[in-house]
């Protein structure tokens, strides 16, 4: 972590707006991206992050370390997201329409993205977040064992599972597809 | 050759493996055609599942949304700081301290009056023990028209349910 941010915790911690609207332009991606790709619905994903950083700002002097911020920010956004899937579930199915056609780059892309994001969403919760930890956001199995608050062990054999079953879903092998 | 690797390919690309873990894999790598083409595409797949979001825009106006947000006025049960339940802490006994001071005039003599009933109760019971002591025989006469009342009560009950009976 680089003294900026540092500074922009620390005083954010103690309730200088300014330094939390710093961090909320550092980490509004990594935050939007978590919840989108979770929950596969543009609107709910804005604002499942706009609540999970109105959280962090309330919730903030209570974070001991200034140095696990990120993994502390993402625990929360993750508890929304599991909180709003429990809401809606059954309801959902996936929806071409929900994705962003202003971020598409090119059309190969937009396949890729589309291919992955539906078979991200045949996973089940848990290994979607998995994936989302590891490969989205790119924490370390340890750090997700800290966010998930589950043994390492169980890090590394759900990451191991996730994968395989959204190649499987990717190479059109899913059981359902 | 020893028996596939496939389910430490994914931590192996995570580099989350000890270091007998990854010489075994290397090794077996080395022999084996399927896990080499399994570990590529797990490669590809990681790549792809993070360009695929890496693209993913954030709405516009986003944090000026967020920070609009908390500018707004929380609900009580967020308001209440340990601070400001402090201050009404203190604000309470503040106006205790007040009130009693008021209200002291009053509470003494409330006071005094309590220790007057206690005080003429008291004089009262003595007022009848020397009574008592003084007379020759009181308290034995006393027991025996109570006792007598007593029986006289006793008799009379008894005669009326037995008369009853024989209606």
């Amino acid at each position: 972590m680089d003294e900026e941010l540092f500074q922009f915790i620390y005083k954010a911690k103690r309730g200088d707006r300014q330094a939390f609207a710093e961090l909320v332009g550092r980490y509004k991606g990594t935050v939007f991206r978590h919840a989108f790709a979770r929950v596969n619905d543009h609107m709910e994903a804005e604002d499942i992050a706009q609540e999970a950083f109105t959280k962090a700002f309330y919730s903030l002097p209570k974070l001991d370390n200034e140095y696990a911020f990120s993994s502390w920010l993402t625990k929360i956004v993750s508890n929304l997201c599991y909180d709003h899937l429990k809401k809606t579930k059954n309801k959902k199915t996936v929806d071409v329409e929900d994705y962003p056609l202003e971020s598409k780059t090119s059309m190969e892309q937009a396949d890729l993205k589309l291919s992955i994001a539906e078979g991200l969403q045949k996973l089940s919760d848990e290994h979607r977040e998995s994936i989302i930890l590891r490969d989205i956001q790119g924490f370390s199995y340890e750090e997700m064992a800290k966010i998930l608050n589950i043994p390492l062990g169980t890090v590394k054999s759900r990451i191991n599972i996730a994968r395989k079953q959204l190649k499987q879903e990717l190479l059109g092998g899913g059981e359902d597809g | 050759m020893a028996e596939h690797v496939k389910d430490l390919l994914s931590a192996y690309l995570d580099e989350e493996l000890n270091k007998n873990e990854v010489q075994k894999v290397d090794q077996h790598l080395k022999a084996c055609p399927a896990c080499r083409k399994e570990l590529k595409e797990l490669n590809l797949l990681r790549d792809r599942i993070f360009s695929a979001y890496s693209s993913v825009d954030v709405p516009v106006g986003f944090v000026d949304q967020v920070m609009a947000g908390i500018e707004k006025p929380q609900p009580v049960s967020e308001k209440f700081s340990v601070f400001r339940k402090w201050a009404i802490a203190l604000v309470v006994v503040f106006i205790l301290a007040v009130l009693s001071m008021q209200l002291a005039p009053f509470i003494s003599f409330g006071a005094a009056m309590v220790t007057f009933v206690f005080n003429f109760g008291y004089e009262m019971l003595r007022f009848i023990s020397f009574i008592i002591s003084k007379i020759p025989y009181m308290l034995g006469l006393v027991c025996a028209v109570t006792g007598s009342l007593i029986m006289i009560s006793v008799w009379s009950l008894k005669r009326l349910l037995g008369m009853q009976m024989f209606t």
